[in-house]
């Protein structure tokens, strides 16, 4: 009854109505905006992704260019620890340092390693057993470390030969266990590279950048020049006791003999310092001559001491390989092979002709025949081989042309006048003659113009100007 | 007085809406008028606009992906050869050129004969290098050391050079010097030798590095 009434009644009705569609109207804004919150949140997150894609894309540039130089520079590293098919290589390349060191190789075995993998990379290790001197082992070694693909020596032994050995032998052959590791290029897995615009002319652009990133992946090594004429130092250095007694010098003896060669070697190396610094040619002749002589004599002194195998003590016998070989062997490279007791050297000849030529081209007779006195006495020697023999002939004709012109100058020829036409003739010491005609014996007119008159003399045709 | 209604009930008049109920009623229309402008302007204005923003904003990033990608994956091409890299320095930088340290060590042993200062030679050579950072070891070069002279200073004249030489770089300090006198050999001259032994042990890499040993 109640029920009825209250539906009866529009009022209660409109009001019932009206807070159904309030709260209806609520929830719809309270459910919009809470989606509007979550787009809101969507949006910050999308702009801050772009912002950070947009931060991230400004580096590409850069990263583009760093990636274009690694990947060319990658070769260098592939070079410098190779793949695992160029391990027999390895082994072959091993064989070559044995070659080159002049050691003797006579085991190889790979070691079985505890496990120390430096990520792509697979490490290595062969130990070789092998016989050679200490400069052998520096040899290899060397060739190990200097070689383009990396590798190391994290262990070497060395068992010095005995004295007697050694004695016996006649060089020491140490046995050398050496361990040589090397590392195996094993890329893991890589993505695929990027597909990158314009590469190559990218690489063109970032040339200077790629050959510095070479250049600093490249390892350095020691460059080792030899043994230099050092001693083995794992050799007993000690002298025989018995070889420094007898006939042959005493101690004191070979360390003077030795002294004085290295003080010769030492003065001839100024003489040929300033012997190259004078310039005026005849001296030089004469120093070149005074040089030569004396380099000739120490060469035989010095071939004598090699030949009689006098020299026992190691000190001395040290000194005269290191100090006075190679210097007496570096004048001889820089003088040239030997001519002395032979003539003067081609060098010699070319530069006289030269200088003879031009004195004479300027009338000067005296200075021509002066540039060739310090030559003379070897000139028949140097005559005797073949390819210095046109060169004293053209000497030797030059310095006959020299004195026949300074004894034609010699001749008291009065020149009286000449008369020039049909029969041209010339009045010489008081007699008129014509071309052709002899004046004195090898002298003859050769022919006659209104200011002088040629003759051939000796051959040679000089003039004489008729005085006015 | 009494005022009596006998009509039935439909026949009677109906009672007018009374003004506090008709402002009852005119408030709630109003109320959810406004609560209906408001969704609207929130779904209709609000939420479409963001949502329009949103597309946009979508769009960008889809234009900026690939070159994120591309951008990605340069980045991982660049750690490979980075990490690459870094090793080989690694594998490099822990070598140390035994040439230049055997070459340095004949010098110094013939630089010394040659001056007088004394004839030394060795004997049995060791080298090893390791790196065991736990134990504070990274190997040693180990020989057997000879001096021809009766005078045991040459010993320790060896060992000074030694230890001022360049090749002692990258080494600690060798051992004071020590050894004892072999037999006397007549047949040679010098016929008085002394043994000693030639011992010294490498720094660790960082230190190497630090005094610039090659």
């Amino acid at each position: 009854m109640e029920l009825s009434e209250l539906i009866k009644n529009k009022v209660m009705l409109s009001v019932a109505v009206g807070v159904g569609l309030t709260a209806l109207l609520g929830g719809a804004i309270y459910f919009e905006s809470e989606h509007i919150t979550e787009v809101q949140l969507e949006i910050d997150g999308r702009k801050a992704e772009i912002v950070a894609a947009h931060s991230l894309v400004a580096g590409t540039p850069d990263l583009v260019k760093q990636v274009v130089v690694e990947r060319e520079t990658d070769a260098v590293v592939a070079e410098i620890l190779p793949s695992e098919e160029d391990i027999n290589n390895f082994v072959r390349t091993l064989r070559g340092f044995e070659e080159a060191s002049g050691v003797r190789i006579t085991a190889v075995k790979k070691k079985s390693l505890n496990s120390k993998e430096k990520r792509d990379f697979a490490r290595v290790v062969y130990q070789l057993t092998f016989e050679g001197d200490v400069f052998g082992l520096m040899g290899f070694i060397d060739q190990v470390e200097s070689d383009s693909r990396f590798m190391s020596v994290p262990a070497f032994k060395l068992a010095a030969a005995a004295r007697e050995k050694v004695d016996a032998e006649g060089k020491p052959l140490h046995k050398v266990t050496l361990d040589v590791e090397t590392y195996v290029y094993e890329p893991q897995k890589a993505s695929d590279p990027q597909k990158i615009d314009g590469y190559e002319r990218k690489v063109e652009q970032l040339a200077a950048a790629i050959d510095e990133r070479r250049a600093r992946l490249q390892v350095a090594s020691y460059e080792y020049l030899g043994s230099r004429d050092r001693r083995d130092p794992f050799v007993d250095p000690r002298t025989p006791a018995d070889s420094l007694l007898g006939p042959m010098m005493t101690l004191e003896e070979q360390l003077a003999v030795v002294d004085g060669l290295v003080e010769r070697a030492s003065d001839l190396q100024a003489s040929w310092k300033s012997y190259h610094e004078l310039s005026d040619f005849e001296a030089r002749v004469q120093a070149g001559v005074t040089f030569e002589k004396q380099l000739f004599t120490l060469e035989e002194d010095v071939r004598l001491l090699q030949v009689e195998g006098s020299l026992r003590d190691l000190d001395a016998g040290r000194r005269f390989r290191e100090e006075v070989v190679p210097t007496v062997a570096d004048l001889r490279v820089a003088m040239g092979e030997s001519q002395y007791g032979h003539g003067p050297a081609l060098e010699l000849l070319k530069e006289a002709r030269e200088v003879m030529a031009g004195h004479l081209a300027v009338g000067r007779f005296e200075q021509a025949l002066a540039a060739l006195t310090p030559l003379e006495a070897g000139l028949d020697r140097a005559a005797e081989d073949e390819a210095r023999a046109p060169l004293v002939a053209e000497i030797r004709d030059l310095a006959f042309r020299a004195r026949t012109a300074m004894d034609f100058d010699d001749l008291e020829l009065v020149l009286g006048g000449v008369i020039v036409g049909e029969h041209s003739v010339a009045l010489v010491d008081g007699k008129s003659v014509e071309e052709g005609e002899m004046v004195a014996p090898d002298l003859f007119v050769q022919s006659i113009e209104e200011d002088r008159v040629e003759f051939l003399y000796r051959g040679i045709a000089l003039a004489r100007l008729v005085s006015q | 007085m009494i005022t009596i209604n006998l009509l039935p009930e439909e026949y009677r008049p109906q009672p007018g809406i009374t003004p506090k109920k008709a402002a009852l009623i005119a408030s709630g229309a109003l109320v959810n008028a406004s609560l209906l402008a408001w969704w609207c302007w929130l779904s209709i204005g609000v939420s479409a606009s963001m949502s329009s923003e949103l597309a946009q904003l979508d769009e960008d990033m889809a234009g900026l992906t690939p070159q994120v990608d591309f951008h990605r994956g340069l980045e991982s091409e660049h750690r490979q050869y980075l990490s690459r890299e870094t090793t080989l320095d690694e594998i490099t930088s822990e070598r140390i050129s035994w040439t230049r340290k055997m070459d340095e060590m004949v010098d110094l042993v013939d630089h010394g004969s040659k001056a007088s200062r004394y004839l030394v030679w060795l004997g049995n050579l060791n080298v090893s290098q390791v790196a065991d950072a736990r134990r504070d070891a990274y190997g040693m070069f180990r020989a057997e050391g000879f001096s021809g002279s009766g005078n045991f200073a040459n010993v320790a004249n060896y060992l000074e050079d030694l230890e001022e030489s360049s090749f002692a770089q990258g080494f600690n300090s060798p051992a004071p010097p020590e050894g004892s006198q072999s037999k006397v050999d007549e047949e040679l001259v010098p016929s008085e030798v002394w043994s000693f032994p030639v011992e010294l042990s490498l720094k660790s890499p960082e230190e190497r590095k630090s005094d610039g040993t090659k």
